[in-house]
């Protein structure tokens, strides 16, 4: 199929009316997931991931993306109104939203941070339309020693970054890694670590794993403390911005767009990252920085542009090189594998529609976003009103569901529980969770590559420092490594919330 | 209960030791292989990386943490009461006993228990919304079975 075949095959899927039924319901049903806290756009992708076992990819990815774009977005509705960020990446915005409602602003805090995640989607589309394909073409010349360095550069920024302890984000990675090991060797077809065990001979699912590493731990700790929320009114005063107010603002949509999408593109935790040096940025160049933290405008619209650009920019990696840019882009990266799609540069040629309906499909998405986005508010305040003793049930169950019928087998559940205990054990104990999940997706890319590097070398490990695109990853690698000011600066900003 | 997380982070550590050291010694059972690198690179060359990654970085998180005691309590603790501790645990033991009872009795069945059983665990005591989360298993199975097509039994 040739490009434009490919991109008007996508428009005419798109725009059949169960498609755009998809897109909304995927919209809607991420503001709802995003606007909880605690849940999170992963956990709201793998949740709906069974809903898409028998949709097509086109189809699958209009619902997936619509969660995706519509939790990071709903996550800012609980930090304004609540006070609680619904998403790790809604911490920033909460910096200013909050102390805006609390001024009698909130309707307008809610307007300004639609539009800016709208605008920072769409920039971000643009430039995953524009490098994407480019990217997949270099990426062609990429071979087992070029994809061992980049899995390894994910891993290594993901450990070091996450959390306040280096040691504790390695050892989560380490972990997410070996987990991969259990099952088939997929280069010599041995059996490694199944003690026998017919289950484990396929090894681990990647989705009973996420949710249980996400969603139970989550629930533990929601039922720890079971917080009776003061009900919150649905009547705002929420009003559209005229074009000459957002253009006041052009200067920081620009910027945060730009900071979000390439942020994205670098294998890490996206939105909060992104968001946080976008709202460090706008405060640094603002004339009154002092400001910032009392209730601003620019503080909503900075950190909200920053993480919905975030979104386009992490699939690049996540589409080009099967090298997920954000949590959320890792378990997309498993919803292409559930639809017998491999990641990587030959996905631009042997699914164009596939990618081309990507594409559109994030546009069509932001536009929703734009019209159902105030509409969405109110349902989401009542949503806010639900208590958690009704909540956490409910998302029990959903997980309960996720995890079984991925392959319909109770082992994915009892894969899901255990996890489950894991990760409640790690949060307590301060251990991040990000890098286990990014070495889970990765490992086994991981170690495909560098047996197959050190078979082509004969056995020499120069391989990997004689090819250059692996030697300037490594580079990178280190650079990031020994970044320890900005790494701090990144980290401060986030444990000030 | 109080637990300093300190203490927690160094049992931890060495239950990681432990039990990557027995996965280490694991990989001395996988086969022998031939080839142009034969066993030096085959299926135990990277379970032995790993382990002994995490075996060196629990070590130096263990370390880490016993130089930090030296320099005295640094105020970050664990606290929970009885009541919270009873509350995990009983959740978590409730997913066990569906998971168990889903083999028995099956999806339909398990969920209606389940679902009021975690709501009045955790404060529900109208009668009508214990009944209104009982039929929410009923309607997901159905929505799953017939719309879906995805097999839940």
């Amino acid at each position: 199929m040739s490009g434009g075949e490919a991109f008007f095959s996508a428009c005419l899927q798109l725009i059949q009316p169960f498609n755009v039924f998809l897109l909304v319901f995927g919209v809607i049903l991420g503001i709802i997931v995003g606007v909880l806290p605690g849940l999170g756009a992963p956990l709201g992708i793998a949740i709906s991931l069974p809903f898409t076992f028998y949709l097509n990819p086109v189809r699958a990815f209009s619902l997936l993306l619509g969660v995706y774009s519509g939790a990071i977005y709903g996550g800012s509705i609980s930090a304004i109104i609540l006070g609680i960020p619904g998403t790790p990446p809604a911490a920033a915005t909460l910096l200013d939203g909050h102390p805006m409602f609390k001024k009698g602003r909130g309707g307008e805090a809610l307007s300004y941070a639609l539009i800016a995640s709208v605008i920072g989607g769409i920039f971000s589309t643009i430039c995953l339309t524009l490098i994407a394909p480019l990217l997949a073409r270099f990426a062609m010349k990429f071979g087992p020693p070029e994809y061992f360095a980049l899995g390894l550069f994910g891993i290594v920024v993901v450990g070091k970054i996450s959390g306040k302890n280096i040691f504790k984000g390695f050892i989560s990675g380490a972990i997410g890694i070996f987990l991969t090991t259990l099952g088939i060797d997929p280069v010599n077809a041995n059996m490694r670590f199944t003690f026998d065990s017919v289950n484990l001979y396929a090894g681990i699912s990647f989705i009973p794993l996420l949710i249980g590493l996400f969603a139970l731990p989550e629930m533990m700790m929601k039922s720890e403390n079971l917080i009776v929320r003061a009900k919150k009114s649905e009547k705002l005063g929420i009003k559209m911005p005229t074009l000459r107010e957002l253009y006041q603002f052009k200067g920081v949509f620009l910027r945060s767009s730009i900071i979000g999408t390439i942020i994205g593109i670098i294998p890490a935790e996206g939105g909060a990252v992104g968001a946080f040096i976008s709202y460090g940025e706008a405060r640094r160049t603002s004339k009154q920085p002092e400001l910032y933290g009392t209730g601003i405008l620019e503080g909503v619209i900075a950190p909200e542009t920053a993480n919905n650009a975030t979104i386009g920019g992490a699939l690049i990696p996540t589409l080009t090189l099967g090298v997920p840019g954000s949590a959320a882009a890792a378990v997309l990266l498993g919803a292409l594998m559930i639809q017998g799609l491999t990641p990587g540069p030959r996905l631009f040629t042997e699914a164009p529609e596939l990618m081309y309906s990507i594409f559109i499909g994030l546009f069509m998405i932001n536009v929703l976003l734009l019209i159902i986005g105030m509409g969405a508010i109110r349902v989401a305040i009542r949503v806010i009103n639900i208590p958690d003793k009704i909540i956490i049930p409910i998302v029990l169950l959903l997980c309960f569901v996720g995890a079984y019928s991925i392959k319909n087998s109770m082992f994915g559940v009892w894969v899901m529980l255990w996890a489950g205990l894991i990760g409640y054990v790690f949060r307590k104990f301060d251990f991040p969770v990000i890098p286990c999940v990014l070495g889970f997706v990765l490992g086994s890319m991981i170690e495909v590559s560098l047996r197959q590097s050190l078979t082509l070398s004969d056995g020499s490990w120069l391989i990997f420092i004689t090819r250059p695109i692996s030697l300037i990853v490594y580079l990178l690698m280190l650079l990031t490594f020994f970044s320890q000011p900005l790494m701090d600066k990144i980290r401060s900003f986030a444990q000030k919330i | 209960m109080k637990i300093e997380k300190r203490n927690g982070t160094i049992g931890l550590c060495v239950f990681l030791i432990i039990l990557c050291s027995f996965l280490f010694y694991q990989t001395f059972s996988l086969p022998e292989e031939m080839g142009p690198v034969g066993s030096r690179y085959g299926s135990a060359f990277f379970p032995r990386i790993l382990s002994g990654c995490i075996i060196l970085s629990s070590t130096g998180l263990l370390i880490q943490s016993f130089l930090s005691k030296k320099k005295g309590f640094n105020g970050e603790v664990i606290t929970l009461s009885t009541s919270q501790i009873l509350r995990v645990v009983s959740l978590w033991s409730c997913c066990l006993l569906f998971y168990a009872a889903w083999n028995y009795v099956g999806f339909l069945w398990g969920s209606c228990l389940f679902m009021p059983g975690i709501g009045f665990l955790l404060g529900v005591r109208k009668i009508w919304l214990l009944l209104l989360l009982a039929a929410l298993g009923p309607v997901l199975f159905f929505i799953f079975e017939r719309f879906l097509r995805i097999s839940l039994s």
